[in-house]
């Protein structure tokens, strides 16, 4: 946990330290007045030995100091926490979103397999694990918005501000990325339902004479629960990338959109904490996933 | 559902009294029972061909512009239309499939040429094996969208470096495939037998252990494949891939973005090109899949 957060930490350090060339003059661009470079220079610390560099960069992170903007002039924490919450409000959409299509319809092709309802399902699932994402999007814009006029192109509204609007304005990129990752659910969700199904046990749960419905939902998902969490915590994976298509697309002023502007713009410390940040989260994810087993399923422990 | 195919085919093997059926031949009626797949490689294939065949397909030259012919409809001269610099959106189509294809083949390279080794030895070599996959689980700890904008950030806008962001973002999986099998296979008798004889570590690991560890390795790689096309295409239309003036399918579609109300054939045209890699790559994945599984080869030689 700690030693990957550290190589976390590292990699992000890497990341600007090891490409060619001076960071200072990367960051400033080539035409960059030699003084200004070098005040820089100064400013990063790029002047002490390498080792020295990284140590400070990792103590640093470590008490949430993750440096200064060059394009805002404000600390990078803070212009993260600035772009935070509509990325929050999306993703949790968008989750809702995959949870409610995806699950539902990996368990009902599951124990309807091999029906017309099935095979829609796995067409639809494999439709959407290959459809890239930000070309739905944009045909969703078109259909939706441009052509029925039903929803806005694009922008955001505080969902806490005024409700409605703001989730008119998440709809669609809620959508697009909840839909993509349902697919992932669905075709996950209908494996595990059908290994369960094939247990003893539920044969010993019709034969008692308990109702289809029960022994589906009080016998069989719960034991395919644990592949459906797993599936969840890697979905956070994708999502971070979905809400940098969608937050680009819908211009939202999210974390993905911060993230694709700095990149733009060089600004590498926002680059870098954004970068660590996002990977901190996924792994923390990733334990509470962990944890969320022994809840579901007595038998696992650590 | 695999298993009982196989049940069947070995059935039929045995009622005709074929004494022993070759693995390739077991493989190739496994095959032929998915017409999906065959659909899919020849899907892939007919792409190939065409990228190929580009320059003498393309009814103009990808870059030449026609400012009196902006934004036409598909017509005899312009199969797909044209976009906001009048340039043939077919021809810059078919040059986009060909880089995404390039592309995509050389990540496959960059992540194997990474991945194998690591995996083999991390798999291999006791010693290694923690701090090599250590290592990996932190390149893996980063959601692979995130990781590759930020290599790219680093790296700057140009195909090589698409390609060297993704081959790193690809590598870890390819390893941890890589490795599982080893683990596996470096069990067997002969790989014992073979240490018995005095064999150098290395020669074991090259010689015996690798070759039979490449079939979910050959998975792997046709499903990186799938995920380096989509990738080359979300980074270049986020703009930060190839630079904006390659005819990529991702750049393309950046720029009908925002004509796609008016002039929709710019946008729609390379997301399908996109669509039609990807379901081809990933039915040629699942079927390589299906052939490639080591029980079916074990059962086939028994």
């Amino acid at each position: 946990m700690v030693p990957i957060i550290i190589l976390v930490g590292t990699v992000v350090f890497l990341l600007v330290h090891l490409t060619p060339g001076d960071p200072a003059v990367i960051m400033l661009g080539p035409d960059a007045p030699d003084d200004a470079v070098a005040a820089l220079r100064r400013d990063l610390g790029l002047d002490a030995p390498f080792y020295t560099q990284w140590a400070r960069w990792l103590r640093r992170a470590a008490v949430g100091d993750l440096g200064t903007s060059i394009f805002f002039g404000i600390p990078v924490t803070t212009a993260i926490r600035r772009h935070l919450a509509p990325t929050l409000y999306l993703s949790l959409l968008a989750v809702l979103i995959a949870i409610g299509i995806g699950v539902p319809a990996g368990i009902l092709s599951a124990v309807r397999r091999g029906s017309f309802l099935d095979q829609t399902v796995t067409l639809v699932a494999f439709l959407g694990v290959s459809v890239p994402e930000f070309w739905l999007a944009l045909n969703l814009v078109l259909l939706f918005a441009v052509r029925l006029g039903l929803l806005p192109v694009a922008g955001y509204t505080s969902p806490l501000v005024d409700l409605a609007a703001g989730l008119r304005h998440l709809a669609l990129p809620a959508f697009t990325m909840g839909f993509v990752q349902s697919a992932l659910i669905a075709r996950m969700t209908r494996t595990a339902m059908l290994e369960v199904v094939a247990q003893d046990y539920i044969r010993t749960a019709r034969a008692k004479g308990l109702s289809f419905r029960r022994v589906t939902m009080g016998h069989a998902f719960p034991n395919a629960l644990i592949t459906v969490i797993t599936v969840v915590g890697i979905i956070f994976s994708v999502m971070m990338g979905g809400n940098v298509v969608a937050e680009t697309i819908f211009t939202i002023p999210g974390v993905g959109q911060l993230l694709i502007t700095s990149v733009l713009r060089r600004d590498y410390p926002v680059i870098q904490g954004i970068v660590l940040i996002v990977a901190t989260a996924y792994v923390l994810i990733n334990l509470a996933v962990d944890v969320v087993y022994t809840l579901v399923d007595p038998r696992i422990r650590y | 559902m695999r298993a009982a195919r196989l049940a069947e085919v070995r059935a039929k093997a045995s009622a005709a009294a074929i004494p022993a059926v070759s693995p390739w031949r077991l493989r190739w009626r496994v095959i032929r029972r998915r017409p999906v797949v065959i659909a899919g490689a020849a899907l892939i294939a007919l792409l190939g061909v065409g990228a190929l065949a580009a320059p003498v397909l393309a009814p103009v030259g990808p870059q030449k512009m026609s400012i009196t012919d902006r934004l036409r409809p598909p017509s005899d001269a312009h199969p797909l239309g044209t976009d906001d610099f009048g340039r043939d959106v077919s021809s810059r189509v078919l040059y986009g499939v060909r880089l995404s294809l390039a592309i995509g083949a050389a990540v496959v390279v960059v992540s194997s040429g990474l991945g194998l080794p690591a995996g083999l030895v991390a798999g291999y070599v006791p010693r290694l094996d923690n701090p090599i996959m250590r290592v990996m689980d932190a390149l893996m700890a980063f959601p692979a969208v995130i990781l590759a904008i930020a290599l790219m950030a680093a790296l700057g806008p140009s195909a090589t470096n698409v390609v060297v962001a993704l081959g790193v973002v690809y590598a870890p999986r390819m390893a941890r495939v890589v490795r599982g099998s080893v683990l596996v296979v470096g069990q067997f008798e002969y790989v014992t037998a073979a240490r018995a004889l005095g064999l150098a570590d290395r020669s074991i690991m090259v010689r015996h252990v690798l070759p039979n560890c490449l079939s979910p390795a050959v998975v792997q790689g046709t499903f990186t494949f799938a995920y380096a096309v989509l990738g080359e295409a979300l980074l270049s239309f986020l703009g930060t891939g190839v630079p904006p003036y390659v005819p990529s399918l991702g750049t393309v579609l950046a720029g009908g973005r925002v004509y796609m109300g008016q002039a929709p054939w710019i946008t729609i045209f390379p997301g399908l090109a996109i669509m039609m890699l990807v379901i081809g790559l990933n039915l040629v994945g699942d079927g390589l899949r299906d052939v490639l599984d080591p029980r079916l080869v074990r059962a086939g030689s028994a």
